[in-house]
């Protein structure tokens, strides 16, 4: 598909990493660009482990039994992590932690915007907030008269509209080199993988980090489920095709 | 139960340019999205970051950080108070020359040349995987407000 120079285009850093957002250009899209990044702003307040007061902060500075208030977001991040927790036999979990016992089992949604703490834990979203950022940045590109367009956080992206976009993945032994992996329409894409150590990879069954070749890549309706989802893939190649069949996804793995 | 993407599986193709770079804004683009409508003037530090004065509404800076691969032109916005108004990209280069651990995998490529016409007109734009941080970006953004507070309050 040939470069359209009637893009326009953004990226600014966020969420530890780049955040890129293309839309058609129109009159209203620097304020779409403006809402989409807000919404990202407002994922990384809530759910980065750094921000001192975030709900993930306080959740994990909770005693056991406690009742943590937080943002609706938050909850439907937890809810979501909680599904794919189950759906993967437990490969996804936001609560493990290395040197930790503890699991997303421990912690309780109750209401929209509660959440009960059993035990002590340590919950990081860092492996699903991107893609849930992604989603609302998509959402709030739409509400902004957007009528397509692509928003991509550091690797994990969502196109939108009527027209298919190319997605390109690095390969993971080779990161200049970029592997076509077809069109997407209206769908999401995520990768994980280690290029050359900058990210860790923990297996929730040994609590250990895990080193891997490999990437991999989930393609799904929606980037909280393919960020999510990308895990597990590197965790357990052989099951790949079957855990993210079950989520209603598909999953490209090289190596 | 959402659908399943439509996703159409094409083979396996490979592009590997020598390095892959992306222009999102131009310095004019980036003054406008950080002060829309504002007047600029380039004040002349003799410093590697270039310093416009927004009349009447604060500074305007470009800089450029160096990662381990690589490199990102990036435009400050600070208001009359040297807080930050706006951070936008402005340009962003990479290349992997010097980290390639195993480039023996491409000989599985071998009959497919630089002329070969699969992808190569395919605009390299939706990447999937991750390779930077922003740090050095936030870590820039850092030292130009070092930079506010040494040479640019109150002149």
């Amino acid at each position: 598909m040939k470069p359209r120079s009637r893009d326009a285009r953004r990226a600014r850093p966020a969420l530890g990493t780049l955040v890129e957002i293309r839309v058609p250009d129109f009159a209203g899209a620097a304020t779409a660009f403006d809402r989409a990044f807000a919404a990202v702003e407002r994922v990384h307040r809530l759910m980065s482990r750094q921000v001192p007061d975030s709900d993930v902060a306080r959740l994990n500075r909770a005693a056991p039994g406690a009742l943590v208030a937080v943002d609706h977001w938050t909850w439907q991040v937890l809810k979501r992590a909680k599904e794919i927790h189950a759906a993967t036999g437990g490969l996804f979990d936001c609560a493990a932690a290395p040197g930790k016992n503890g699991s997303s089992a421990d912690l309780d949604l109750i209401d929209d915007r509660t959440v009960r703490m059993r035990r002590q834990l340590v919950v990081s979203l860092d492996g699903i907030a991107k893609g849930f950022a992604v989603d609302h940045a998509v959402e709030a590109l739409r509400l902004a008269g957007a009528r397509a367009g692509v928003v991509n956080a550091g690797g994990d992206l969502r196109v939108f509209g009527e027209e298919a976009q190319t997605v390109h993945v690095r390969h993971p032994r080779d990161p200049g080199c970029f592997v076509s992996i077809g069109m997407v329409t209206d769908g999401a894409v995520a990768t994980s993988a280690r290029y050359f150590g900058n990210s860790t990879l923990i297996d929730p069954r040994s609590r250990r980090a895990r080193r891997t070749d490999w990437s991999a890549t989930v393609i799904a309706g929606d980037c909280t489920t393919a960020d999510a989802l990308t895990k597990p893939c590197l965790l357990d190649r052989r099951a790949a095709p079957a855990l993210t069949a079950g989520c209603g996804a598909r999953v490209v793995l090289l190596h | 139960m959402k659908q399943l993407p439509v996703f159409l599986l094409t083979p396996v193709a490979v592009v590997a340019p020598a390095a892959y770079a992306s222009v999102y804004l131009s310095v004019e683009q980036a003054q406008q999205a950080i002060f829309p409508k504002a007047s600029f003037v380039l004040e002349d530090l003799a410093l590697k970051p270039r310093v416009w004065r927004v009349l009447g509404a604060g500074w305007f800076i470009v800089d450029q950080v160096v990662g381990k691969s690589e490199l990102i032109t990036y435009a400050v916005g600070l208001d009359a108070n040297g807080a930050v108004r706006g951070i936008e990209i402005l340009e962003y280069r990479e290349s992997h020359g010097g980290e390639v651990r195993n480039p023996g995998w491409r000989r599985q490529f071998v009959g497919k040349s630089a002329a070969d016409p699969v992808r190569l007109d395919d605009d390299i734009r939706n990447i999937s995987g991750a390779t930077l941080s922003c740090r050095h970006v936030t870590e820039g953004v850092k030292r130009l407000l070092v930079l506010y507070e040494t040479a640019l309050k109150g002149r």
